[in-house]
This record gives structure tokens, sequence and C-alpha cells, in this order.
């Protein structure tokens, strides 16, 4: 038993010898903030009926907040747990590109995100870590967006900017995303929310599904334009100053780089 | 012989140990594995002005399970061919048959699994009687399994209906009851079939109990009471 003992003892002597002594200012490692190199692309697919989409949001909103414009959230609603924008009970935000963005992710948990256009959707709890990896790869490409309502209210011009530093193929994707919307939501800790509201959600495709195909040249900009109706309808009403238009450009990589402008109303 | 049945208790034991126990719950109550429960507390709010209603049926089905584990496997079907929806792990799935993966319990701890029906009908539409075969099984070496069938309607065929005596009353907290004359027996139960009151009354009372539905035997009559 003693010897035992004189053992443990030496042992644990030997241990705590062996520990040097560290300098005050050695004693915390600096994690280096990362340095934004583009602007990641977030689709949060998500639906009005879907309890635990709200925690989502707010993660979202947290992202926003510590990535500013170097992050572009778009909330696509889709599934079962998504209403229709044709609802006319009440309103609601899934519209049919948004449930074919949807379907070819395979999509059927909610919520569930895709960063910068790259397989497999990940879970809300998944996006920082995603995020933060994704925001510091180098791109080529500049993407810039300038959207103004027409003079009549009644139409929304666009004009997209492309500059790549080499050569780059690939789509160039054009949404009109709207904010502010209030129309119910699901939670689950606080039951139907009726004036929920909704931020960053999806209303169309400008220019197709599948976008524009471009072909950019070292240091040879280009420029598209587009045009989109204000949706006026029976159970879809957009509000102009609300909205904002978001372009990117896609390729096999996955979407190279983003951009968001809002709508200049003349308000 | 003698050996041999203690190894095999051993044996028995040893793995029964590693075995984890899975339990769903009712909202407070416990749910008897093997069991049908009937769920009949649907919320059905109408428009008349849009001549629709909205049914919900949301019976707060919760799992517990006594030991952790990261790989409990989920499964709800509809036998009936509705939509239903089941949450976990910070996600939702809405579908005729939907299987979560990889669900994570822990020790003790009650998993809300957001499971429910919700529809929008027409007014004058009957409301379905939707019923779920629920089973929850730990897909490791344990490999326990429990399951349970419930039938959510706003009354079902295989239960008695609902029926308000004026001896036997709902109130706020509890059932109240009178009986004039003759003591009657009067036994209650959970919708699970747990005992809560049994005894002979007579006069006026009120049994104190949670709300929720009840299945009573009152003397002669028995059916099912519900304490909002």
């Amino acid at each position: 038993m003693k010897k035992s003992l004189s053992y443990i003892l030496m042992s644990a002597g030997l241990i705590l010898a062996a520990c040097n002594g560290i300098a005050e200012d050695d004693r915390y490692i600096e994690v280096e903030s990362t340095k934004a190199e583009r602007t990641v692309l977030l689709e949060d697919f998500t639906g009005q009926n879907c309890v635990n989409c709200p925690a989502a949001h707010r993660t979202i909103e947290a992202l926003e907040e510590q990535y500013g414009s170097h992050l572009i959230a778009v909330s696509i609603h889709a599934g079962h747990f998504g209403i229709p924008a044709t609802n006319k009970r009440y309103t609601g935000l899934m519209q049919e590109e948004g449930q074919a963005y949807n379907d070819r992710y395979g999509i059927e948990d909610y919520p569930k995100g895709v960063i910068d256009g790259k397989r497999p959707p990940v879970n809300a709890d998944q996006w920082a870590s995603d995020i933060f990896n994704e925001i510091s790869i180098p791109t080529p490409l500049t993407v810039g967006v300038e959207a103004a309502l027409s003079a009549d209210g009644k139409t929304i011009n666009i004009s997209c900017s492309l500059k790549s530093s080499e050569q780059l193929s690939g789509n160039l994707v054009v949404w009109v995303i709207e904010s502010s919307i209030i129309a119910r939501q699901e939670d689950l800790n606080e039951g139907r929310i009726n004036d929920y509201v909704h931020n960053n959600v999806f209303r169309a495709c400008v220019n197709g599904l599948d976008g524009d195909a471009v072909t950019l040249s070292a240091d040879n900009p280009e420029t598209k334009t587009y045009s989109i109706a204000v949706k006026d309808t029976d159970t879809e009403k957009w509000a102009p100053e609300n909205l904002a238009i978001v372009a990117f450009v896609s390729n096999s990589s996955g979407v190279q780089q983003a951009a968001k402008s809002n709508v200049i109303t003349n308000k | 012989m003698k050996k041999f049945l203690l190894l095999l208790a051993g044996v028995s034991a040893y793995l029964s140990a590693d075995a984890i126990q899975l339990t769903f719950y009712i909202g407070d109550q416990k749910v008897t594995p093997g069991q049908t429960v009937i769920f009949n507390n649907i919320e059905v709010t109408e428009y008349p002005e849009d001549e629709y209603k909205e049914v919900m049926m949301d019976p707060k089905l919760s799992i517990m399970s006594d030991f952790y584990s990261s790989d409990i496997k989920i499964t709800a079907d509809c036998t009936s061919g509705q939509i239903i929806q089941v949450c976990a792990n910070g996600v939702c799935r809405s579908n005729q048959k939907v299987v979560l993966d990889k669900v994570k319990l822990q020790n003790g701890k009650k998993v809300d699994l957001g499971f429910e029906y919700r529809a929008d009908l027409d007014l004058d539409e009957a409301i379905p009687t939707v019923v779920t075969a629920i089973e929850a099984e730990d897909v490791t070496e344990s490999g326990s399994k429990v399951q349970f069938i419930i039938e959510m309607s706003e009354k079902s065929a295989s239960v008695t209906a609902v029926e308000i005596s004026d001896e036997l009353q709902p109130v706020e907290g509890g059932i109240a009851y009178k009986v004039s004359g003759e003591v009657a027996p009067l036994r209650i139960t959970s919708i699970v079939g747990i005992n809560v009151f049994s005894a002979n009354v007579n006069g006026e009372g009120i049994i104190a109990l949670p709300k929720g539905l009840y299945v009573y035997t009152f003397g002669n009559r028995s059916g099912k009471i519900y304490i909002r």
C-alpha cells in the first residue's frame, strides 16, 4: 500500500512538473476573423405551416446582422407546409417556381437551407458554419444590380452588371423578393401568429427558372436589362417599397457571386 | 440445468440492461404500447363568410427515453390516407407516411413530436377520421421498439359517443356528480385506461381532474366526458 501510494505521488509530481508556465500574453489564442471574399446566397426553404421555421428566420436575422451585405437570404416557401399564393382564404406565400426549386433539391424536411447552390441542403443549425466557410472563398466575379419602379408604378426596370477577372460561364438568375409581408405563420411555442412579419420572401423569377446563360471573358463587363410587372391581383399584391431584386450567377460549382438591390420607388 | 438457467438469466439481464425504454405520451398521459388511442379534442374554426372551416387535430404527442440515444427512428403512417406532420431535431416533415431518422433523445426529457393533422374543408364537408400508426425504434444494438395507433376524429365508432348526463357534468377543474337516492358506483379512467377515480358516490360533489378526455362508468351508464 505504501509502495503504491509513493508511486502515485511520484507520477503526479512528474505530470505536474511537465507543465510549462505560460506567459500571460500567450494564454489566449486569437481566432482571425474571416475576410468576406464574396456575397453568399442562402436559400431558406420554409413554409407558413412549418412550426420550426420561425426559429430559422431568427437565425437568418442574426446572420444578416453578422455579415451585412455579404449575405443575401431568400425565403422560398414550398412543400406541404407552404400556403399557395393563389389561396383565396388568406395570404399565401408559396410560388410555383419556389416549389420547382424545392423539388430540384429534393427537399422534404423544413426548414432547410441551400448555401450558394451547393448540395446537400442543410439544417438551420449548420447555416452559420457553412456560411462562414463559404464567404471566404474568393471569386473572380463582380455582380451589380439596380432596380427602379416605373413612373406609373406598374413595372420594375432592372439592370444587372457582370464583370469577371477571368473567363467564366454560368447562368444569370434574377429574382424578385419582398419583405415586411404580414401573413400567418405557425410557431412551435406560440401557435398560430396571424400578424407575423415575413421577410426576404421569394416572389418571382424575372428571367425564368434557370435564368440566362452568360459567358464572361476576362475584364470584359456585360450588362443585362430586364423588366417585370408589379403583381397586383386578388390574391397577391406586391408592395413596391418592400421589394428587392436578387441577381446571382450560378454554374456547376454553385453560386459564383450574388447581389441585391432594393427597388427604388419615387415615394 | 440450474446452472444453465442461471446463466441464461444473467445473459438476459445483461442484454436488457442495455435496451432503452421508449415511451410515448399524449399530453401528460403515458401511452400503453400496442394500444389504440382515441383522440377527440378536435379544433374546428368556421369562417362562414369565406365558406370554409379549419380543422386541427393536435394530440400533443411526445416521446421520452430513459437513456440517451441519437439514433431513434420515428415512423408515422397515416393509414386512413391523410397528410400528417411530424417534427423532430428542429425539422418538420409532412406526408401520408413520415419517417424521421437520427432523432436525438436525452435521458428523461420529453421531446415534442409536433404530430398533427390540419386541413381547410368546405363548411359542409365531413371531418375525416385520421388513423395513424406511430412507431419509435432505437436503431442501435438495443433495438427497442414501441408502437401504438392513434385514431383522431370528432367521434369514434369504436367508443360510446360522449354522453352528458344531468347527473354527471364536466365543470372547470373536474367532473360534478349529483346522485339522488341510492349510492351509485362511479369509475373514471383516462383515455388510455388509467384509473383516476373509483368510488360509490351519492349526493353532490366535484371530482377534481385536469382537463382532458375521460371515460366513465356511472351506475349502469357509460360514456366519455371532456373537461375543458
